[in-house]
C-alpha cells in the first residue's frame, strides 16, 4: 500500500468498490477452458497416432527391405532341403512374434 | 488448490475461479467502464490463465500472477482496439454542479468510471492498481513491467487528473482550456 496516496480518492474507490460472485460467470469461464481442454487432448491423441503410424510404416519398410534382401537366400533354403524348410518356418514365426510385440507396444503407446 | 489446478484438475480450477471472480471482474471493470466487455475480458483472463498455469512458479503467488495476466489482457486489449476503451469527452455529459450526492453510490461510481476513462491507458492502469487495488508502485511494476519511475509519474499524473475532473470546478476549467 502507499502511503502517499490520496486519501480521498482511496475512499472513493473504496465506497464504489463491488466484488461480483456468480456462478454464470464460473460456467462461463469453466465451458470455455473444458472445450479448450478437449481440443488439446483430441490434438495430442491424434499427434500421438500419427506419430505411431509413421513409426509403424518406417518400421514396415525396413522389414520389407529386409525381407526382399534376404528372399534370395531363403527361397532356396526352402527348396532345398527339410531344414531349409523348418529355417524357413522359423523366420516366419520370428515375423510373427514380431507383429505381435509391436501390436502390444502400439496398445501400451495409446 | 492452486497445486491441484495446476496438475490439472479441472473442478479445482472452477474452484479457484470461483474464489478470484471478485478480483479480476472488479479489476476490469473499473478498466474497462463497459460491464459487458469487462466480463468477457475476465474471462479471457481467466482462459488465459489456465493456458498458462504449467508457466506458475509457486501456488502461493497465484493471486498477484494471475492479476498480472489479467492487466497483460486488459493492455493488449488497449494496444488492439484503443478506441473501444476510451470515451471522448464531447460524450462526457456535465458533472453535476453541486458534486455527487455522496449519499447516492450509483452516481459516484459512474462519475469515477468516466473520469477512469478519460485517462490514458498506462494512467489508468496504473492508477486503478494503486488504488483499487491497493498495490505498492513496485508490485505495479511488477504487474506491467514497466519501469517505477514510469509506474510513480503514471500514479501521480493520473491522480491529479482524476481529482481535477471528479472535482466539478476543475471540470468546468479543464472543459474552457
Amino acid at each position: 500500500m502507499n502511503d502517499e496516496l490520496d486519501p480521498g480518492l482511496r475512499r472513493l474507490f473504496a465506497s464504489t468498490a463491488e466484488h461480483p460472485a456468480d456462478e454464470a460467470f464460473v460456467s462461463a469461464v469453466t465451458t470455455r477452458t473444458s472445450r479448450e481442454r478437449l481440443i488439446g487432448s483430441i490434438a495430442r491423441g491424434m499427434a500421438a497416432q500419427l506419430a505411431f503410424t509413421l513409426g509403424l510404416g518406417a518400421l514396415a519398410a525396413v522389414v520389407g527391405v529386409v525381407l526382399d534382401q534376404s528372399a534370395k537366400m531363403i527361397a532356396p533354403l526352402l527348396n532345398a532341403s527339410l531344414l531349409g524348410l523348418a529355417t524357413g518356418l522359423g523366420l516366419a514365426v520370428a515375423g510373427l512374434v514380431c507383429f505381435r510385440l509391436l501390436a502390444l507396444l502400439a496398445t501400451a503407446g495409446r | 488448490m492452486v497445486a491441484l489446478a495446476v496438475s490439472g484438475d479441472h473442478s479445482a480450477f472452477a474452484e479457484l475461479v470461483r474464489r478470484r471472480q471478485g478480483m479480476v471482474r472488479e479489476l476490469m471493470r473499473r478498466l474497462c467502464g463497459d460491464r459487458a466487455f469487462a466480463e468477457d475480458l475476465a474471462q479471457q483472463a481467466f482462459v488465459q490463465a489456465w493456458r498458462q498455469l504449467g508457466r506458475l512458479r509457486s501456488p502461493g503467488a497465484f493471486g498477484p500472477w494471475l492479476r498480472a495476466i489479467a492487466v497483460n489482457v486488459w493492455l493488449q486489449e488497449a494496444r488492439r482496439a484503443p478506441a473501444r476503451l476510451e470515451t471522448p469527452d464531447s460524450d462526457l455529459p456535465e458533472p453535476d454542479p453541486e458534486g455527487p450526492d455522496p449519499a447516492d453510490l450509483a452516481a459516484a461510481r459512474l462519475d469515477l468510471s468516466r473520469a477512469l476513462l478519460r485517462l490514458k491507458a498506462p494512467e489508468r492502469v496504473c492508477v486503478v492498481l494503486a488504488y483499487a487495488e491497493g498495490l505498492s508502485h513496485r508490485e505495479i511494476a511488477e504487474a506491467t513491467g514497466w519501469p517505477l519511475g514510469t509506474v510513480k509519474s503514471n500514479v501521480t499524473r493520473g491522480a491529479e487528473r482524476l481529482r481535477a475532473w471528479l472535482s466539478p470546478q476543475g471540470d468546468r476549467d479543464e472543459r474552457r482550456a
